[in-house]
Order: C-alpha cells, then structure tokens, then sequence
C-alpha cells in the first residue's frame, strides 16, 4: 500500500468488483468506484438498495477484495459494524467490548461505557435488548480498539424513530470527541445530510459513484433539526440530482 | 434434531406433564383394578406391582437400570463435551473441506440396528463395547446436527469477528460454535429418547447387563406384566430426564 495525502486516510482508485451469479454470468457489482475518505471526516454513501454499497463498505474495511483497481490507506486501523446486530449474545456487555482485548484499562473502558451511555450495564447481556443498545456496544468496541475509521453498513433500519436519533447524536459525538473518520452507507437522504460531512452518490446497476457533495451547515447548532433552511435545500438538490440522473431509482427521503 | 424440538416440547410445562401421566394412571388403575373385567392384553395394576417387587428382588433391576442409565448419560455428557472439545476442528472441515462430510453419506442409510447387531457379534456381552457403540451414536448424531445447523452462519458475527483481527480457527470456535450451540444442543431431548431405545435394542439383541435384557427374559417369558412395568418406569425415567435436560438448556444457553 503506499502512502497517501495526508489529509486523505483512504484512496480508492477504479476499483471494480464482478461475481459469478446462479446461472454462471459474470455480474459487474460495482466499476469505476474512485473515492478518498478524510481524515476525522464523516463520509456516507447514498444509494439505492442493490447498489452495491455494502460489498464496497466491506472491501474499504478489508473484508472484501475488488476484482480490479487500487486501495490505499496508511495501515489504518478500520472497524466493520454490518447491518445486523453485532453484539454477541452469550457475552455481557463487558465482555461484548473487550472481546478479543487480552489487556485493557479499566478506567478507558469505563469511560468509554459511559461515552457510549450504557453506563450501569457493564454487566448485563444484550439479548432482548434493542438494536440501539447494541449497536452503542459495537461503537464502544470500535473505540476500544482505537479504530481510525468506524466503516458502517445501514444499520439504522430497523431501529424504532428515537432510538436513530439517540444514536445520530451520539455518532457525531463520538466522531467529534475522538477525532475518528466514520464511513456509512445508507439509502435514506436525509440521515446521510444529518450525519456527514461529504456525501457520494452511488448508482446501481452497475454501482458507481456519480458524484460527491461537501455538507455544511450555517449553523452547526441546528445541525440535527431536520427543518432547518440548510437541510431543507441539501435535500432538494440531492432529490433533485438523482431525479435527474436516474429517477427509476428510488431513494428514502424520510428521516 | 431441529430447532423447535426444545420450544415446542417445553410448551407444556414440566409440571404438567408430570400430573399427566399421573392422571394417566390413575386411570389406569381405576378402570383395570376395579371397573373392567381382567383382560390378558392389559395386566392389573396390582400385577404390575407384583411384577416390579419380583423384577426388584429376582432380576436385579437396579443394578440393571443403573447400568443403562450410566451409559445413556454418561455417554450424553461425554459426547457433548467431546463435541465442544472438537468443534474447531470439525467446523474447519465444514468449512474448509465439505467434500470430507460427504463420506459419511452412505452409513446414514445403515440402520443402527445393523451397528448394534454388529457390535454385538464383535463383542459379545461386553460393558465396554455397549459404551463406545453409544458414544459413537451420540457422537455421530451431534456431528450430523453441528454439519446442519453450521451450512448458515450469522454473517454479521463472522465479519464483526474478522473486522476485530480473528483468524479462521478462532472464528471457528469462539463465535460460530458460540452461535450454533442452542439450535444443536436443542435437539438433545429427542437425541435422548432416541439413545434410550437404541440402547435398550442393543441390550434386547445381546441380552447384555441391562434393562434391555430384563426386556428379552421378560419376552422370553411372555411375560405381559414385566413388559408394562418395565415400559412405564422408562417412560417415567425420560420423562424426568428431559425435564433436566430442558432445565439445564435453559440455564446454559440462557441468550436464546
């Protein structure tokens, strides 16, 4: 790998990824993906369901490879939290947080625990607990870990409405106080506009990036309130863009 | 063995089922005792109290029953500790070279009555020889569940663990045989009714130490009322076993 700018944490460079289907065709999952993600950057990559977009979150953290074109990273350390929940069920919380960590520091980890907000849950076990409480475990296990890019593939879905926005607060927090870079791919507009600082728009069939927007808000303070002006026009223009270029293709708009 | 077998079984509780068959002979004693006329086909109540005291007494029934108990929970916990102990290295095979699993294809249609009657010929009245065939089954059936149950494994668990620097090995042993233990270890209620009778036709063909050969000399014998007092005390015993079985599932495998 060699080494990149330095405000650049990750270079993607035409990368492509084809697979053999069912029938025994050659199926072009994503081309010409060109992408760089910034250091203490919130990066999302909006696109339609089938885009692709997971297979191209798990090849940026290393879980994945392309068929053709080049990654660079400067040996960052990158953490994957997928869709589903992944916390393991026969672990506490604890235990769900130093997995795989033969020394660690209590006090960090209590810090951490509290950060996450699952203070006075060290002990207890995450089955038939909520998707939130789950997840909060993954971001602290992410921070134990001292991840340099948190890469997060849609997770938001299924989660009940006040449960995503705790956790959209407390992401950008984390992101903020830590100074980590986060990647998440999603299909819904406006969490992309509410958490990132750069959007790339993806096609599908085959999947590609069409095009980036750098997000800033006048007002940081109103960030998370979704009818603010800023909001309000970078979701137009985002809605607009994709109607424009694909309107077939739907992407959720809804928060 | 399949997932639901634990749930659906336990959807009656243990209690339950206990003062069922507790209603079921009181019925039976009411209408065999003292309202129908004595048949052949279903011995008195009384008779089969008689037939215990004598199989107690004449035919040592309790160094019998304990033989075939130890085995059958001897070889239950053996067999899924041995599991556990090996899980690793037979999901590496799984996983790494499925064609392997593929060569027990032929010996799933051989009847274990065919391998009891072998065991038999091969060593004949031997304590030793009874054990290995049972672990053997018990193993052979858990193996035959893991191959099942591991064809899908949690995709969100392998990449968190993968993501967090695991190697295949530890992948294998500390997440996806984590994830599969409460989907195989669900099935060891029918797993162990199943060794229940297989271990009673072993001893009924060998009439080897066991109940299983109290079943031969009581057939020998036609001897009706020794064959229902033995069904219902075996009846009575795996219904008490499951029951420990169910408990200790739900206690070991609490996150299902």
């Amino acid at each position: 790998m060699g080494v990149v700018a330095i405000n650049t944490i990750l270079n993607i460079e035409n990368l492509t990824k084809d697979y053999i289907d069912s029938t025994g065709h050659i199926v072009h999952l994503l081309e010409d993906i060109y992408l760089n993600i910034n250091k203490e950057e919130f990066t999302t990559i909006l696109a339609p369901t089938g885009a692709g977009k997971s297979s191209l979150l798990k090849i940026i953290a290393g879980l994945e490879t392309s068929s053709s074109g080049k990654i660079e990273d400067n040996s960052i350390k990158k953490i994957f939290i997928p869709t589903e929940s992944s916390s393991f069920p026969w672990l506490n919380v604890k235990e769900n947080i130093l997995f795989n960590i033969s020394d660690s520091n209590d006090t960090e980890l209590q810090e951490i625990i509290n950060l996450v907000g699952l203070e006075g849950y060290k002990n207890h076990y995450p089955n038939n607990k909520s998707l939130g409480f789950r997840f909060r475990i993954s971001l602290a296990r992410a921070m134990i870990n001292e991840a340099n890019l948190i890469v997060i593939d849609e997770p938001f879905t299924k989660m009940r409405d006040e449960v995503r926005k705790g956790i959209y607060l407390l992401l950008r927090k984390i992101q903020n106080e830590k100074k980590i870079s986060v990647v998440l791919g999603t299909s819904n507009i406006s969490e992309a506009i509410l958490l990132s600082d750069k959007i790339f728009l993806m096609d599908k069939d085959p999947g590609r990036i069409m095009d980036s927007f750098e997000i800033q808000f006048a007002d940081p303070i109103r960030r998370n309130i979704s009818n603010s002006n800023d909001f309000t026009d970078y979701r137009e223009r985002i809605k607009t863009y994709l109607t424009k270029i694909n309107p077939s293709k739907i992407i959720n708009v809804s928060l | 063995m399949n997932k639901n077998s634990v749930q659906n079984s336990s959807t009656i509780k243990p209690t339950r089922q206990l003062s069922l068959v507790a209603v079921f002979i009181f019925i039976y004693i009411i209408l065999f005792e003292f309202v129908l006329v004595p048949v052949r086909f279903f011995p008195k109540p009384s008779i089969l109290f008689e037939s215990f005291i004598s199989l107690w007494d004449t035919y040592n029934l309790a160094v019998l029953l304990f033989s075939t108990t130890s085995i059958i929970y001897i070889t239950l916990l053996l067999g899924s500790l041995i599991l556990t102990f090996l899980a690793k290295y037979l999901l590496k095979i799984i996983y790494e070279y499925p064609g392997l699993m593929n060569l027990s294809i032929p010996f799933k249609y051989l009847s274990i009555f065919f391998f009891a009657l072998l065991f038999n010929l091969w060593f004949s009245d031997s304590l030793t020889a009874e054990f290995i065939f049972a672990i053997l089954v018990v193993l052979s059936l858990l193996i035959s569940a893991l191959n099942r149950e591991s064809q899908n494994p949690k995709e969100e668990y392998v990449l968190t663990a993968k993501s967090l620097g695991l190697s295949s090995e530890e992948i294998y042993g500390k997440v996806i045989w984590k994830d599969l233990q409460p989907s195989i270890f669900s099935g060891l209620t029918k797993l162990h009714v199943s060794l229940w009778m297989i271990i009673l036709i072993y001893e009924f063909v060998g009439q080897n130490e066991g109940v299983g050969s109290l079943y031969y000399a009581a057939y020998s014998y036609n001897d009706i009322a020794a064959v229902f007092t033995l069904g219902i005390l075996i009846s009575l015993l795996i219904l008490i076993g499951n029951m420990i079985i169910k408990y200790l599932y739900q206690k070991i495998f609490f996150w299902e």
